[in-house]
């Protein structure tokens, strides 16, 4: 079953604050000069249109939102 | 007599009246720069002289908060991967293939590289602002004559010369292409989009472009008056950004190549050129500063205290050459430096926080680790380069370069080129 992934490239972040304004349960601004915070890296797939308007609206295209496969439970 | 400057008259726009650039203090450290552009203590469009508010105010880059957040949305539609790719690969593309072939075509190559670009991304400028018709020399001419002395005004604050002068003459432009380009295009695409409201047409069929998008969010923009949307098109002339810094990449480029003969076979990398585009603009920055207003009382890691209401100039020419962060030779152009802090692949070029630049991706690509995809686009900068570097372009030693002493913006007037091989003419329209 496929499920998200969000991940943020902290090198190019530029910490507009956009994509924490259009999903706060995923992401916050950090209190120091780091990069944007990911609270949820594998969110809802219900946010799946917010998470693609972060993804895009981004200007230095520093968010990506994945489908990737559940992991393998072990045991 | 008022010392307002003039285009006001029957727009929504107040005159801005705070203290003049060179009375507010100036940060120059880098360290400072960045920490002013992302608190959320400063913000940008707070008022402050600006003499270029009758042409481009209450645009993206004047507004904040709200307004500014709103705007950002509805435009990011066209900076999306598939607009960039398009623009890249069948914009600028085949503009750059038919004026390459244009200028080699007597076997010389020996041209200018600003009215080259001039001419290459007119139909960049066209595409984006949504403007149709400029399909011919004569037209382009007609139509970039206009534009420069639109976009004159809208950077006002870097020229030397009499603002006021500037500011109506930009003014007048602005009416003479509202009504020559402006008003028809925007005809044809409303009653396209109210095509697509009563089901006559699929929402597929409409133009992508800027003055399409923000007909299709009318609601936001009759918050101003209705010359915000010539005043919105003014400000983004994506050509017209790009043109003035071209040159000073291919200059600093292909002097490394002929000091380091050994990067020489990297001028088909887009990956290089970009780490070259990224230097030359540390060393000459599009914006030489930003203005700043704090909206609280708020106090520096550098211990600068500022009061809510103060004023402060971001001055990202001198904080890009701050030795503490870039090392002694800072004014080298070196694009494999390496900094001493870390900081940004980036730098300042672009600004940081809510005013990173929304055309910062469309310029430079994909400015990170991750391996691009053939599908990604490579950006309007590096694409460019590399194209130009294709077909052999070198500068000409026969002529030299003069750099424009109007304004502070250290750009060139005037930069001879040749081209010595044909060979990017085959390859300029893929990727």
């Amino acid at each position: 079953m496929d499920r998200l992934e969000v991940t943020i490239d902290p090198l190019v972040c530029a910490c507009t604050g956009y994509c924490v304004q259009i999903v706060p349960a995923v992401f916050d601004l950090p209190d120091d000069d780091g990069p944007t915070i990911i609270l949820d890296p594998h969110p809802p797939m219900d946010l799946i249109h917010e998470l693609r308007e972060a993804e895009n609206l981004c200007p230095t295209q520093a968010i990506r939102v994945e489908l990737t496969g559940e992991p393998e439970q072990e045991g | 007599m008022s010392d307002e400057l003039p285009g006001y008259e029957g727009t929504s726009l107040d005159p801005l009246t705070g203290p003049a650039v060179s009375q507010m203090p100036w940060l120059r450290s880098y360290h400072d720069v960045v920490e002013v552009f992302r608190s959320k203590a400063f913000i940008q469009g707070g008022g402050g002289r600006r003499d270029s508010a009758p042409i481009t105010g209450y645009g993206v880059l004047a507004l904040a908060g709200r307004d500014h957040f709103e705007r950002r949305r509805i435009e990011a539609v066209l900076f999306r991967k598939d607009m960039l790719r398009w623009f890249e690969r069948e914009v600028v593309g085949p503009s750059l293939a038919r004026e390459l072939a244009a200028v080699t075509a007597d076997g010389v190559g020996r041209t200018d590289l600003l009215p080259f670009l001039r001419a290459v991304f007119c139909d960049l400028t066209c595409s984006f602002w949504g403007i149709d018709g400029v399909d011919t020399p004569d037209a382009q001419d007609r139509f970039l004559t206009v534009v420069d002395e639109m976009t004159l005004g809208g950077a006002v604050e870097w020229e030397r010369g009499d603002h006021r002068e500037i500011v109506t003459q930009s003014v007048v432009a602005q009416r003479r292409f509202a009504a020559a380009y402006l008003a028809p295009a925007a005809a044809r695409r409303q009653a396209l989009i109210d095509a697509v409201a009563a089901g006559r047409l699929d929402e597929s069929e409409l133009p992508r472009d800027l003055l399409t998008v923000m007909l299709r969010n009318s609601r936001h923009f009759e918050k101003w008056d209705s010359d915000v949307y010539v005043r919105e098109l003014t400000l983004f002339a994506p050509g017209d950004t790009i043109m003035r810094f071209v040159p000073h990449m291919v200059a600093e480029i292909h002097e490394w190549v002929q000091d380091h003969p050994e990067d020489r076979a990297r001028l088909d990398d887009v990956g290089f050129l970009r780490r070259c585009s990224l230097e030359s603009l540390r060393l000459h920055p599009a914006s030489p500063y930003f203005i700043r207003r704090a909206v609280e009382d708020t106090t520096l890691a550098s211990g600068l205290h500022f009061s809510a209401g103060d004023y402060v100039v971001l001055d990202v020419t001198t904080a890009s050459l701050d030795p503490e962060v870039f090392g002694a030779d800072v004014d080298r152009f070196d694009p494999h430096r390496v900094p001493r802090h870390k900081v940004k692949p980036v730098g300042l070029a672009f600004g940081e926080g809510p005013h990173t630049c929304i055309g910062a991706a469309m310029s430079m690509g994909e400015v990170s680790a991750r391996r691009l995809g053939p599908d990604d686009p490579v950006g309007l900068v590096p694409f460019t380069l590399r194209e130009l570097f294709r077909a052999g372009v070198t500068t000409d030693s026969a002529e030299g370069a003069q750099l424009n002493s109007d304004n502070a913006r250290g750009e060139f007037t005037s930069f001879p080129v040749r081209f010595t091989t044909a060979r990017g003419l085959a390859s300029a329209g893929k990727s």
